[in-house]
Formats: structure tokens, C-alpha cells, sequence
């Protein structure tokens, strides 16, 4: 698992050597400005990621997010984006899940020729840095993806993508779990990689409003909270690590797992610049012999664009 | 006396107002509407044809700025005569890369900011309609309605379109709707001397192509 995480994280070294290149050999490179603040909030059922009922803790939650970038067009029908933002979550029911999120990305689009049906190609690289209020679920997220969208008519849109996820614990805390279990597994509960490949279709009413439905199906692995012992998650856990939230005792246990995300939403406009948003996302998680669990998240969120 | 002094000025003024009516033409009043519902139809330009020897008396071509302000065309759908020229400024702090595919006019001006000093006049002159966008900035969009003569206009939001200065004579109105699905709509004319022509045409309107603006939320991740 380490010696694939140096391998994408090479690659995602050298894809954003390529696009500071692509800017650096652009010297009439013009710049505009954009910064979108979100403001939201909603429910999750299965925030611990528990495979036993028993296990399955949900929590309502409220979510701010502020991102600011410039565009730049470093040549004709090419656009770069370089993006910054913070995120601050908080979870009403559950301990632990409160975080602070930094992000940088970057996107390089090209257009195949002019206008709004044109199809479009877009790499995408971003690093986010978590902060959670337990401390042993921080980490830093590396995407890196590649996506296929194209308009088809005022009302149709849709797009295929791929995104290679590469996830590194930032903690060094490791409880000790001698009284659960005996065996020595590694406590790098975050360190993981994942492989995502999805397709969304949208589609626009005359006035506006804009319904989305999505599919991902995602192989790599999850982090799963379940309170100890439990004989079938150690015997197939990558790593273990003690979990800080929560009220009772419990255990991550890191997991080999396929997830198929199913995902609708309403988008609202408020205004030219502003937008109301409603998200569903339902997710089917299949474990590599520890068998299945679901998970579903709803969230309403306020955007506005400046 | 008094009563020749009148029949004289009666005359005179006669005499007046027929030279008058023929000097600056009859009035044609197109009233637009939605065959839907019957609403006012706004924005729909209503241009009367001539013949081409009566063409060249209304060919004067004029100069015309679709500005681009808070990442919209201003005006949105405009007129002019084929022949003008029309120039695309950017009064926004960012770029914009306007473009045209319309068969009347294709051209392309990439990546310019305000006050920059690029060329980005255009001649237009080929009678049509010039549909122009912004690559940046899909739901960017404007109709130039390039007409034959400037006996053309754009209706208000009341529905109504009014031209002045016609000849009286039988002829066509051809009538344009950025949401009609087919071409223009013909609707024969037939203006006299000293009436004004009303005519009622109700469009067919489709879905406006315009895009939405409103930001869309990005994908939430599984983690």
C-alpha cells in the first residue's frame, strides 16, 4: 500500500510540475478573479462507517466553505484554475467529527473549438489538509482526476470521470490496543488509496432550476468504526487504530471495499450569482469479506457567488 | 373676405399635411404575441421588405456597441442595417472572448479586457441574424438582427413594434423571436396613405437557449 501511495504521489508531483509549467511558458497569461462562499447543513446516517447496525451513529451537521482562485487563460480555449478554500464542519450528535479543512487545487480545461457545446477535457489536482477535533482521524487528501463533460442542449449536460484519491494520516497518536487485540497490525488507519470512476447527467428547466443525478463506483478501501472485539474486521483489516469519537471505546479498522454512490440533487437559483442547492447522496459499501453496510447523506446548502 | 381667408387656410393646411404624410411615410404598428398563452412577446424585431428598388432610401449604414457589463451582452438583442459596424467593449475588470458561428457573420476576438486596445469592431454585412457568445462565460449571449434596410424595429414589453416612414404599397414583414423554433415568421402587409397599418402576429416560442448563470454545487466526496 506504500509503494502504491509514492506512486501517486509521484505522479501527482510531476502533473503539477506540468501545470506550473504551462503557466510559466504563458507570459501574457491573464487572471480573473472569483470566490464562492457555501453555507449548509443536513444529516448523515452512518457517520462511523459501521457494517453492524449496532455500529451506525448518524449525526446532523452544519458546513461552511469559502474558496477564492484566480482563471487564467494561458492560450485560446485552455483555461488553468488555481483555487484555495476553507471549510469548517461541525456535528451535533457525534464527538470527533468537528474539522477544519485547507485546500489548494488547480485545473487545467481545454475546449475542443467555441461555444457551450463544445466537449471539454479537465485535469484536476487538489490537496486538502484535515483537522478533526480527534486528532487521530487527521489526514491529507490528494485527487487526482481526469473528467469528460460536454453540453448537449440548453436543458442536457453530462460528464464521465475518473479520480485516482490518495489519503495520508497526519496523525502520530497510536493508542494502545493490546486489550482488544493481540496482533501487531500497523496504525496508519488513513493512509489509503482509492480509484473512483463516475458519470453525472444534469438537466436545466426553462426556469432555471437544475436537477443532477450521479453514479460512482469507488474500489479502494474504508475507514470503519465498530466498538471491539469483532473477528472478522481485525482478520481483515489493513490497519488499526483507536477511534476518538464517539462515547464508547471503539476501533477503526482500515478495510478493503468497493462503494457504488447514487446521488440526486435540485439546484435552485436565488438570483444571477446565487443558488439554492439540495443534495442526496446514497451509498452501497461492499467490504472484501466483512460483508455490506449503507450509508445515506442529505444536505440543503445556500451558495453565492461574488 | 373672411370666408375666402378660411377656404384658403383650410386649403393650405390640407395641402400641408398630405406633404407632410408623404414626406415621412405611413405608420405600421405590429402588435407580438406568444400564441400560447397571448402574452406580449418583448425582443421580437419586426422588419418590413422592400423591394429592391426601394431599398437604397433606407440603407444607411450605422455604427452600434454591444458592451459586455457584469459578464452579460448589452443589449442583449439589438438592430442594425447591413453594412454598420459594430463593436464589442469590455467594461468588466475581466476578460471576455466573444465569437459568432451565424452564417450571417463569423468571427472570433479572443481574450480582451477593458481598455485594451484591440480592434474588435466588426462589419456586418450580410442581412441575418449574428448569434454571439463568450467563451468564457457560457450563458454569455446577444442577437444582432442584421436587416435589409432600417425599416426594422424591436417590439417593447408590451408587445409592440412600431415603424415609421413607409411607403405606402403592399409588402412583407418578416418577424424574429431569439425563442422562435423555425426561421422568421412572413405576414403580407398592405400600407395606405394617410392610415396607420395594424397588424396582429402571434409566434410560436420554444425553450430560450440562454444557459443558466446560477452557481451549481460541486460533487460531494465519499469519505
Amino acid at each position: 500500500m506504500r509503494v502504491k501511495s509514492e506512486t501517486i504521489a509521484g505522479r501527482h508531483t510531476a502533473t503539477v510540475m506540468v501545470l506550473l509549467l504551462v503557466v510559466a511558458a504563458a507570459p501574457a497569461v491573464h487572471a480573473n478573479l472569483f470566490s464562492t462562499v457555501m453555507l449548509g447543513g443536513g444529516h448523515e446516517d452512518n457517520l462511523s462507517r459501521g457494517f453492524a447496525s449496532s455500529d451506525q451513529h448518524g449525526s446532523a451537521y452544519s458546513t461552511l466553505q469559502l474558496r477564492g482562485g484566480k482563471l487564467f487563460q494561458p492560450g485560446l480555449n485552455t483555461s488553468l484554475t488555481v483555487s484555495g478554500s476553507f471549510g469548517h464542519s461541525r456535528y451535533f450528535s457525534q464527538k470527533g467529527f468537528d474539522s477544519n479543512v485547507l485546500g489548494t487545487a488547480v485545473s487545467l480545461e481545454h475546449k475542443f473549438g467555441l461555444g457551450p457545446y463544445t466537449p471539454r477535457i479537465a485535469l484536476a489536482l487538489s490537496a486538502d489538509r484535515e483537522d478533526l477535533e480527534g486528532a487521530e482521524r487527521d489526514r491529507s487528501l490528494y485527487n487526482l482526476g481526469l473528467s469528460l463533460s460536454k453540453r448537449f442542449s440548453p436543458a442536457w449536460s453530462g460528464s464521465v470521470g475518473v479520480v485516482s484519491e490518495t489519503s495520508r494520516g497526519n496523525s502520530e497518536r497510536h493508542t494502545d490496543l493490546s486489550a482488544y487485540y493481540s496482533t501487531a497490525q500497523p496504525h496508519d488507519i488513513f493512509d489509503y488509496d482509492n480509484d473512483v470512476a463516475s458519470a453525472s447527467i444534469e438537466y436545466s428547466f426553462e426556469n432555471g432550476n437544475l436537477l443532477t443525478a450521479s453514479y460512482s463506483r469507488s474500489d479502494g478501501y474504508v475507514v470503519s468504526s465498530a466498538v471491539p472485539p469483532v473477528s472478522h474486521l481485525i482478520s481483515n483489516a489493513s490497519a488499526l487504530a483507536a477511534d476518538p469519537a464517539f462515547e464508547h471505546r471503539r476501533v477503526l479498522y482500515l478495510l478493503k471495499a468497493e462503494t457504488d454512490n447514487f446521488s440526486a440533487g435540485l439546484n435552485i437559483p436565488l438570483g444571477r450569482d446565487t443558488s439554492l442547492d439540495m443534495q442526496m447522496n446514497w451509498y452501497s459499501i461492499h467490504g472484501k469479506g466483512t460483508g455490506n453496510y449503507r450509508n445515506a447523506r442529505a444536505g440543503v446548502s445556500l451558495i453565492h457567488r461574488f | 373676405m373672411n370666408k375666402v381667408l378660411n377656404s384658403v387656410l383650410l386649403i393650405t393646411g390640407l395641402a400641408g399635411f398630405v406633404f407632410l404624410q408623404t414626406a415621412n411615410g405611413e405608420t405600421l404598428q405590429v402588435s407580438v404575441s406568444n400564441s400560447e398563452d397571448g402574452e406580449p412577446l418583448a425582443q421580437a424585431v419586426v422588419e418590413v421588405m422592400l423591394p429592391p428598388e426601394l431599398r437604397a432610401r433606407f440603407q444607411q449604414p450605422t455604427e452600434l456597441a454591444v458592451d459586455q457589463v457584469d459578464k452579460e451582452f448589452v443589449p442583449s438583442v439589438s438592430i442594425v442595417v447591413q453594412g454598420s459596424q459594430v463593436s464589442f467593449p469590455n467594461s468588466d475588470d475581466i476578460l471576455h472572448h466573444v465569437y459568432s458561428f451565424s452564417s450571417a457573420k463569423t468571427f472570433d476576438i479572443p481574450l480582451y479586457g477593458s481598455n485594451e486596445n484591440v480592434n474588435y469592431s466588426q462589419t456586418l454585412d450580410q442581412p441575418g441574424v449574428v448569434e454571439i457568445g463568450c467563451n468564457i462565460h457560457d450563458w454569455m449571449l446577444a442577437y444582432i438582427y442584421v436587416s435589409e434596410t432600417t425599416l426594422a424595429t424591436i417590439s417593447n414589453n408590451q408587445g409592440l413594434a412600431t415603424i415609421n416612414n413607409l411607403p405606402p404599397g403592399d409588402y412583407q414583414a418578416r418577424v424574429w423571436h431569439a425563442r422562435l423554433d423555425g426561421g422568421p415568421v412572413m405576414q403580407n402587409l398592405r400600407i395606405t396613405t394617410g392610415a396607420e397599418t395594424e397588424v396582429n402576429i402571434a409566434l410560436e416560442i420554444g425553450r430560450d437557449r440562454r444557459l443558466r448563470r446560477s452557481p451549481a454545487s460541486t460533487r460531494s466526496q465519499y469519505r
